[in-house]
């Protein structure tokens, strides 16, 4: 149910901002850029579109700085709306999932409001993340292909783009989900102290605490500061619509159909 | 006499060009256009879960090489259309630190900037770099604002 949660909000996301850009005029190097960074998983994702839209340097700066601004605002405040709804930690997982701009503050809320809104916000990031190559396809049909604006000679290879996007270690995390789906005695599991699945576990955790102070040193006010122009307005309003409707999804669906289970 | 101009191709930019083209006849003065090509960009390559990072390295290297090429090129046009020498200084970092740099290598006698007229959000976005810059760079400073007509221009 995460998953088709996941595909709905993403493409929805991506599809919707980069029309309404087009229809209110927007430049396609921002449009696009905005409608993957709002859509799949921030800036990851306007890293990955910026040279297929051929965005200018400061549309960068202003869809950085605006989705770095909107998801460290969620990041601070969903949480608190998720406690004084009684949101289950599942909902709220897939809640932050779909809702929260960047993937950094994402996992960071759902960190905070419980392990098991975090393992449902990590694996709902990861089907997010694995969407993100079609995505750019998307985006260089939208702008590039459908319009006609390839320039001769600097053609695009599809096959290529794909293959640059795709997130290598997304193989890895399928490669464990198998194994662990085994239940081998040789690799035991997170719970079997002493097994190479209970130690991988415990790693696990330091690296991620790790990983996190790295993503908050290298983030500072004068970063979110770049926010700004109609990139504002675009990630404002998506990060409100995309709230809204992701409480209503996750109030729909129920804590049952979106627990993760396994261990 | 020494002048500094500080430019990115904005129109406040080129109103501060005019102006210092202008001061460098008239005095008469060197004047030396600095363009300060900010790496801010490049930091977010290394982003949780980021994809086609050389790539987008790549891309905004070219970006503002060709702006900084554009800048140059403008400013190139400016001073030859009005027969001033155009000497044109590329530098790398965080525009504040890198300009008070320059300035305090080359010692120049006036330092011009543009200025855009901001509302408070916009000065605190910006940080307001020109106001900074009169503060720190311990030399005079004209601000050139687009808003208005510039008297000394005008004729």
């Amino acid at each position: 149910m995460g998953l088709a949660l996941t595909v709905v909000f993403i493409f929805g996301t991506a599809i919707v901002v980069m029309w309404l850009c087009k229809k209110w005029g927007v430049p396609d190097g921002l449009g696009g850029i905005m409608g993957a960074g709002t859509g799949v998983c921030g800036v990851s994702a306007i890293i990955a579109t910026s040279p297929v839209v051929r965005s200018s340097p400061i549309e960068m700066a202003y869809a950085i700085g605006t989705i770095l601004f909107f998801g460290t605002l969620m990041l601070f405040t969903m949480p608190y709306i998720g406690k004084g709804i009684d949101l289950s930690e599942s909902q709220f997982g897939a809640w932050s999932a779909v809702a929260i701009l960047n993937t950094a503050q994402l996992v960071a809320a759902a960190e905070w409001y419980g392990t098991e809104a975090r393992d449902t916000a990590v694996l709902i990031n990861v089907a997010r993340i694995m969407l993100l190559p079609l995505v750019v396809l998307f985006s260089l049909w939208f702008y590039i292909l459908r319009t006609g604006k390839q320039v001769p000679g600097h053609e695009i290879n599809k096959w290529q783009l794909v293959k640059d996007k795709f997130p290598v270690f997304i193989l890895g995390f399928f490669l464990l989900v198998f194994l662990n789906s085994l239940n081998l005695e040789l690799l035991g599991g997170p719970k079997i102290t002493d097994s190479p699945f209970w130690a991988m576990n415990a790693v696990y955790k330091w690296f991620f605490a790790i990983g996190f102070a790295g993503i908050g040193l290298s983030i500072s006010i004068d970063d979110m500061k770049k926010a700004g122009g109609k990139a504002f307005t675009i990630g404002m309003v998506a990060a409100l619509v995309k709230m809204v409707l992701g409480l209503g999804a996750v109030l729909l669906i129920g804590s049952q159909w979106l627990r993760v289970t396994g261990g | 006499m020494k002048i500094l101009v500080c430019i990115d191709g904005e129109p406040h930019s080129k109103s501060a060009v005019q102006r210092a083209i202008f001061l460098g006849l008239s005095l008469p003065a060197e004047v030396t256009a600095l363009h300060v090509i900010d790496p801010w960009l490049k930091k977010f390559y290394n982003e949780l879960y980021s994809q086609g990072r050389k790539r987008y390295l790549e891309y905004v290297e070219e970006c503002l090489q060709a702006a900084a090429e554009q800048v140059q090129e403008e400013y190139n046009g400016m001073c030859l259309a009005e027969g001033l020498e155009a000497r044109f200084k590329v530098r790398h970092g965080e525009p504040m630190k890198e300009i008070l740099e320059e300035v305090r290598q080359v010692a120049p006698d006036l330092l011009i900037t543009g200025s855009k007229q901001l509302n408070a959000w916009g000065r605190f976005r910006s940080g307001n770099l020109p106001l900074r810059l009169r503060k720190k760079a311990g030399r005079q400073v004209l601000m050139i604002s687009i808003q208005g007509t510039d008297p000394l221009l005008a004729k």
